[in-house]
Protein backbone atom coordinates (compact mmCIF):
# COMPACT_ATOMS: atom_id res chain seq x y z
CA UNK A 1 0.00 0.00 0.00
CA UNK A 2 1.32 3.47 -1.28
CA UNK A 3 2.35 6.39 1.22
CA UNK A 4 -1.06 8.41 -0.37
CA UNK A 5 -3.36 5.44 -0.04
CA UNK A 6 -2.49 4.74 3.77
CA UNK A 7 -3.27 8.38 4.16
CA UNK A 8 -6.28 8.10 2.36
CA UNK A 9 -7.00 5.47 5.10
CA UNK A 10 -6.01 7.48 8.38
CA UNK A 11 -8.16 10.59 6.74
CA UNK A 12 -11.15 8.41 6.56
CA UNK A 13 -10.44 6.64 10.02
CA UNK A 14 -10.30 10.51 11.32
CA UNK A 15 -11.97 12.82 9.50
CA UNK A 16 -15.44 12.90 12.11
CA UNK A 17 -13.46 13.67 14.88
CA UNK A 18 -11.04 16.62 13.45
CA UNK A 19 -14.54 18.03 11.79
CA UNK A 20 -16.39 17.67 15.03
CA UNK A 21 -13.87 19.26 17.15
CA UNK A 22 -13.78 22.13 14.45
CA UNK A 23 -16.99 23.00 13.50
CA UNK A 24 -18.10 22.65 17.78
CA UNK A 25 -15.48 25.42 17.99
CA UNK A 26 -16.49 27.72 15.09
CA UNK A 27 -19.59 26.61 14.83
CA UNK A 28 -20.15 26.88 11.09
CA UNK A 29 -19.65 24.09 8.55
CA UNK A 30 -18.08 25.36 6.01
CA UNK A 31 -15.16 27.20 8.20
CA UNK A 32 -14.53 23.79 10.07
CA UNK A 33 -13.99 22.40 6.50
CA UNK A 34 -11.53 24.21 5.95
CA UNK A 35 -9.65 23.65 9.45
CA UNK A 36 -10.06 20.13 9.12
CA UNK A 37 -8.76 20.41 5.52
CA UNK A 38 -5.58 22.25 6.87
CA UNK A 39 -5.23 19.89 9.78
CA UNK A 40 -5.24 17.10 7.84
CA UNK A 41 -2.62 18.73 5.02
CA UNK A 42 -0.13 19.21 8.33
CA UNK A 43 -1.06 15.58 9.06
CA UNK A 44 0.27 14.74 5.44
CA UNK A 45 3.67 16.76 5.96
CA UNK A 46 4.60 15.14 9.10
CA UNK A 47 2.64 11.39 8.32
CA UNK A 48 5.85 9.50 8.55
CA UNK A 49 5.88 10.13 12.26
CA UNK A 50 1.96 9.67 12.67
CA UNK A 51 0.81 7.20 10.50
CA UNK A 52 1.47 4.36 13.10
CA UNK A 53 1.63 6.73 16.14
CA UNK A 54 -1.49 5.96 18.09
CA UNK A 55 -1.44 9.28 19.95
CA UNK A 56 -2.23 10.28 16.18
CA UNK A 57 -5.88 11.33 17.22
CA UNK A 58 -5.15 13.20 20.11
CA UNK A 59 -1.94 15.39 17.90
CA UNK A 60 -5.29 15.96 15.15
CA UNK A 61 -7.09 17.59 17.70
CA UNK A 62 -5.19 19.65 19.20
CA UNK A 63 -4.24 20.94 15.81
CA UNK A 64 -7.85 21.28 14.58
CA UNK A 65 -8.64 23.10 17.97
CA UNK A 66 -5.50 25.55 18.18
CA UNK A 67 -6.47 26.60 13.96
CA UNK A 68 -10.26 26.84 15.17
CA UNK A 69 -9.22 29.26 17.74
CA UNK A 70 -6.65 30.97 15.93
CA UNK A 71 -9.51 31.40 13.21
CA UNK A 72 -11.67 32.72 15.97
CA UNK A 73 -9.19 35.65 16.98
CA UNK A 74 -8.07 36.43 13.96
CA UNK A 75 -11.46 36.88 12.30
CA UNK A 76 -13.11 38.37 15.65
CA UNK A 77 -13.88 41.68 14.38
CA UNK A 78 -15.67 40.69 11.43
CA UNK A 79 -17.12 37.61 12.99
CA UNK A 80 -18.63 39.81 15.78
CA UNK A 81 -20.16 42.12 13.22
CA UNK A 82 -22.08 39.60 11.43
CA UNK A 83 -23.51 37.65 14.63
CA UNK A 84 -24.34 40.74 15.54
CA UNK A 85 -26.16 41.50 12.81
CA UNK A 86 -27.59 38.44 12.52
CA UNK A 87 -28.77 38.21 15.86
CA UNK A 88 -30.18 34.94 16.36
CA UNK A 89 -28.48 32.83 13.98
CA UNK A 90 -29.58 29.28 14.76
CA UNK A 91 -31.17 28.42 11.18
CA UNK A 92 -27.58 29.45 9.52
CA UNK A 93 -26.87 26.90 7.01
CA UNK A 94 -24.39 25.89 7.54
CA UNK A 95 -26.16 23.19 10.29
CA UNK A 96 -27.66 20.54 8.82
CA UNK A 97 -29.13 17.73 10.91
CA UNK A 98 -28.12 15.05 8.86
CA UNK A 99 -24.33 15.43 10.01
CA UNK A 100 -25.43 13.61 13.16
CA UNK A 101 -25.09 10.04 13.92
CA UNK A 102 -27.34 8.26 14.92
CA UNK A 103 -27.26 6.40 18.45
CA UNK A 104 -28.42 3.01 18.44
CA UNK A 105 -31.25 2.34 21.86
CA UNK A 106 -32.89 5.46 21.89
CA UNK A 107 -36.24 6.86 20.13
CA UNK A 108 -34.95 8.04 17.32
CA UNK A 109 -37.08 10.61 16.50
CA UNK A 110 -37.41 12.05 19.88
CA UNK A 111 -33.26 11.48 20.19
CA UNK A 112 -32.58 13.22 16.76
CA UNK A 113 -34.81 16.03 17.59
CA UNK A 114 -33.26 16.91 20.92
CA UNK A 115 -29.73 16.36 19.68
CA UNK A 116 -30.27 18.54 16.88
CA UNK A 117 -31.81 21.03 18.70
CA UNK A 118 -28.83 21.22 21.07
CA UNK A 119 -26.16 21.20 18.58
CA UNK A 120 -28.50 24.18 16.86
CA UNK A 121 -27.94 25.46 20.39
CA UNK A 122 -24.31 25.28 20.93
CA UNK A 123 -23.31 26.42 17.19
CA UNK A 124 -26.25 29.41 17.90
CA UNK A 125 -24.07 30.77 21.53
CA UNK A 126 -22.11 33.61 20.81
CA UNK A 127 -18.45 32.77 20.15
CA UNK A 128 -17.30 33.57 23.82
CA UNK A 129 -19.84 31.52 25.41
CA UNK A 130 -19.40 28.16 23.46
CA UNK A 131 -15.80 28.05 22.95
CA UNK A 132 -15.31 27.80 26.93
CA UNK A 133 -18.28 25.36 27.39
CA UNK A 134 -16.47 22.92 24.28
CA UNK A 135 -12.90 23.28 25.74
CA UNK A 136 -14.81 22.39 29.24
CA UNK A 137 -17.24 20.12 28.78
CA UNK A 138 -15.58 18.02 25.03
CA UNK A 139 -12.33 18.71 25.82
CA UNK A 140 -12.04 18.70 29.62
CA UNK A 141 -10.34 21.67 30.47
CA UNK A 142 -10.74 23.23 33.85
CA UNK A 143 -11.73 26.75 34.10
CA UNK A 144 -8.28 28.12 34.41
CA UNK A 145 -6.63 26.30 31.53
CA UNK A 146 -9.11 27.71 29.23
CA UNK A 147 -8.48 31.18 30.84
CA UNK A 148 -5.30 30.96 30.31
CA UNK A 149 -5.48 29.40 26.54
CA UNK A 150 -8.07 32.55 26.16
CA UNK A 151 -5.94 35.09 27.67
CA UNK A 152 -9.25 36.16 29.94
CA UNK A 153 -9.87 36.18 33.52
CA UNK A 154 -11.66 32.66 35.34
CA UNK A 155 -14.28 34.77 36.50
CA UNK A 156 -14.99 35.53 33.05
CA UNK A 157 -15.06 32.40 31.67
CA UNK A 158 -16.89 30.88 34.73
CA UNK A 159 -20.01 33.84 33.50
CA UNK A 160 -19.41 32.76 29.79
CA UNK A 161 -19.77 29.07 30.74
CA UNK A 162 -22.72 29.75 33.36
CA UNK A 163 -24.52 31.89 30.36
CA UNK A 164 -24.30 29.64 27.66
CA UNK A 165 -25.57 26.42 29.71
CA UNK A 166 -28.50 28.42 30.73
CA UNK A 167 -29.18 29.25 27.43
CA UNK A 168 -28.28 25.20 26.38
CA UNK A 169 -31.05 24.47 28.91
CA UNK A 170 -33.75 26.61 27.62
CA UNK A 171 -32.99 24.90 24.30
CA UNK A 172 -32.95 21.62 25.90
CA UNK A 173 -36.36 22.32 27.20
CA UNK A 174 -37.71 24.60 24.31
CA UNK A 175 -38.00 27.52 25.78
CA UNK A 176 -37.11 30.90 24.90
CA UNK A 177 -33.87 31.14 25.54
CA UNK A 178 -33.01 35.28 26.45
CA UNK A 179 -31.38 36.44 28.83
CA UNK B 1 -20.45 25.62 43.79
CA UNK B 2 -23.78 26.65 44.19
CA UNK B 3 -25.96 22.96 43.68
CA UNK B 4 -28.04 24.96 41.42
CA UNK B 5 -25.21 25.78 39.19
CA UNK B 6 -24.06 21.96 39.95
CA UNK B 7 -27.08 20.42 39.08
CA UNK B 8 -27.43 22.52 35.66
CA UNK B 9 -23.16 21.52 35.31
CA UNK B 10 -24.18 17.82 34.96
CA UNK B 11 -27.45 18.05 33.18
CA UNK B 12 -25.87 19.89 30.45
CA UNK B 13 -22.60 18.22 30.64
CA UNK B 14 -24.98 14.60 30.45
CA UNK B 15 -26.78 16.16 27.16
CA UNK B 16 -23.89 17.11 25.56
CA UNK B 17 -22.05 13.84 26.40
CA UNK B 18 -25.08 12.60 24.86
CA UNK B 19 -24.68 13.90 21.33
CA UNK B 20 -23.92 11.76 18.78
CA UNK B 21 -20.55 11.64 16.72
CA UNK B 22 -20.77 14.12 14.02
CA UNK B 23 -20.04 13.17 10.31
CA UNK B 24 -17.87 15.18 8.46
CA UNK B 25 -19.32 16.32 5.23
CA UNK B 26 -18.58 13.82 2.39
CA UNK B 27 -16.51 16.22 0.50
CA UNK B 28 -13.72 16.49 3.29
CA UNK B 29 -12.21 13.59 2.17
CA UNK B 30 -12.11 13.76 -1.81
CA UNK B 31 -10.98 17.85 -1.17
CA UNK B 32 -8.15 16.99 1.43
CA UNK B 33 -7.01 13.92 -1.35
CA UNK B 34 -7.24 15.96 -4.51
CA UNK B 35 -4.55 18.68 -2.73
CA UNK B 36 -2.22 15.96 -1.26
CA UNK B 37 -2.19 14.64 -5.28
CA UNK B 38 -2.11 17.77 -6.70
CA UNK B 39 0.56 19.46 -5.37
CA UNK B 40 4.32 18.60 -4.24
CA UNK B 41 3.12 17.23 -0.74
CA UNK B 42 5.57 14.46 -0.09
CA UNK B 43 6.55 12.78 3.70
CA UNK B 44 9.71 13.56 4.26
CA UNK B 45 12.10 10.86 4.38
CA UNK B 46 15.13 11.36 2.05
CA UNK B 47 15.43 15.29 3.73
CA UNK B 48 15.90 15.49 6.87
CA UNK B 49 13.52 18.17 8.76
CA UNK B 50 12.98 19.46 12.23
CA UNK B 51 15.85 21.02 12.71
CA UNK B 52 20.19 19.93 12.97
CA UNK B 53 19.99 18.33 16.42
CA UNK B 54 17.39 15.97 15.36
CA UNK B 55 19.15 14.73 11.59
CA UNK B 56 20.38 11.67 11.82
CA UNK B 57 24.40 11.32 12.63
CA UNK B 58 25.59 11.30 8.93
CA UNK B 59 23.52 14.16 7.78
CA UNK B 60 24.31 16.21 11.52
CA UNK B 61 28.41 15.36 9.95
CA UNK B 62 28.05 16.18 6.82
CA UNK B 63 26.58 19.62 7.64
CA UNK B 64 28.92 20.22 9.77
CA UNK B 65 31.20 19.92 6.74
CA UNK B 66 29.79 21.76 4.52
CA UNK B 67 29.41 24.64 6.84
CA UNK B 68 33.56 24.71 8.04
CA UNK B 69 34.66 24.36 3.95
CA UNK B 70 31.64 27.19 3.61
CA UNK B 71 33.51 29.29 6.39
CA UNK B 72 37.02 28.81 5.32
CA UNK B 73 36.57 29.58 1.83
CA UNK B 74 34.90 32.64 2.67
CA UNK B 75 37.80 33.10 4.96
CA UNK B 76 40.67 32.56 2.37
CA UNK B 77 38.03 34.99 -0.60
CA UNK B 78 38.36 37.46 1.54
CA UNK B 79 41.80 37.29 2.25
CA UNK B 80 43.17 37.28 -1.60
CA UNK B 81 40.21 39.50 -2.03
CA UNK B 82 41.24 42.41 0.17
CA UNK B 83 45.16 41.51 -0.72
CA UNK B 84 44.21 42.29 -4.86
CA UNK B 85 41.77 44.99 -4.01
CA UNK B 86 44.57 46.91 -2.08
CA UNK B 87 46.87 46.93 -5.02
CA UNK B 88 44.29 48.76 -7.14
CA UNK B 89 44.03 52.87 -6.82
CA UNK B 90 40.87 53.50 -7.29
CA UNK B 91 40.04 51.12 -4.35
CA UNK B 92 42.81 52.88 -2.52
CA UNK B 93 40.96 56.41 -3.73
CA UNK B 94 37.14 54.50 -2.50
CA UNK B 95 39.13 53.86 0.72
CA UNK B 96 40.37 57.51 1.68
CA UNK B 97 36.70 58.46 0.75
CA UNK B 98 34.82 56.06 2.79
CA UNK B 99 37.64 56.72 6.27
CA UNK B 100 36.50 61.03 5.37
CA UNK B 101 32.94 60.85 4.61
CA UNK B 102 31.32 57.85 5.29
CA UNK B 103 33.00 56.49 8.73
CA UNK B 104 32.12 59.42 10.77
CA UNK B 105 28.75 58.85 10.28
CA UNK B 106 28.59 55.59 9.82
CA UNK B 107 27.75 54.97 13.48
CA UNK B 108 24.94 57.30 13.83
CA UNK B 109 23.45 56.07 10.85
CA UNK B 110 23.57 52.21 12.12
CA UNK B 111 22.04 53.07 15.53
CA UNK B 112 19.15 55.44 13.50
CA UNK B 113 18.07 52.23 12.00
CA UNK B 114 18.45 50.22 14.78
CA UNK B 115 16.38 52.10 16.95
CA UNK B 116 13.89 52.63 14.28
CA UNK B 117 13.74 49.50 13.34
CA UNK B 118 12.96 48.22 17.03
CA UNK B 119 10.33 51.10 17.01
CA UNK B 120 8.45 49.33 13.93
CA UNK B 121 8.76 46.00 15.49
CA UNK B 122 7.20 47.65 18.81
CA UNK B 123 4.39 49.34 16.70
CA UNK B 124 3.66 46.38 14.74
CA UNK B 125 2.92 44.52 18.05
CA UNK B 126 0.96 46.69 19.81
CA UNK B 127 -1.33 47.17 16.37
CA UNK B 128 -1.23 43.25 16.70
CA UNK B 129 -2.38 43.61 20.55
CA UNK B 130 -5.31 45.59 19.56
CA UNK B 131 -7.09 44.21 16.62
CA UNK B 132 -6.10 40.89 17.81
CA UNK B 133 -6.13 41.35 21.05
CA UNK B 134 -3.84 39.12 21.58
CA UNK B 135 -1.06 36.70 20.24
CA UNK B 136 -2.08 33.40 18.08
CA UNK B 137 -1.46 30.33 19.65
CA UNK B 138 0.80 28.00 17.89
CA UNK B 139 -0.79 25.95 15.56
CA UNK B 140 0.52 22.40 16.44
Amino acid sequence: MSDVQRFEAFLRAHQDRVFATAVRLVGRSSEAEDIAQTTFLRAWERFGALCDNPAAGGWLTTVATNLALNHLSRHRSRWRLFSELAGDDAGEPGFDASLLAGEPGEDPLAAADEHARLERALRALPAHQRVPIVLYHFDEQSYEQIAARLRVSVGKIKTDIHRGRLALHAALKGTDGSR
Amino acid sequence: MDPAEHDLEREIDKALRRLPALRAPQSLAPRVMRVVMATSYAPSETVPAGGWRRWPAAWQMLGLVAACSMAIAFGLALAVGAEWLGSLPAARAAAALWQVFVAPIAGPVLAFTAVMGAAGALLAAALKHVAWEGQEISDT
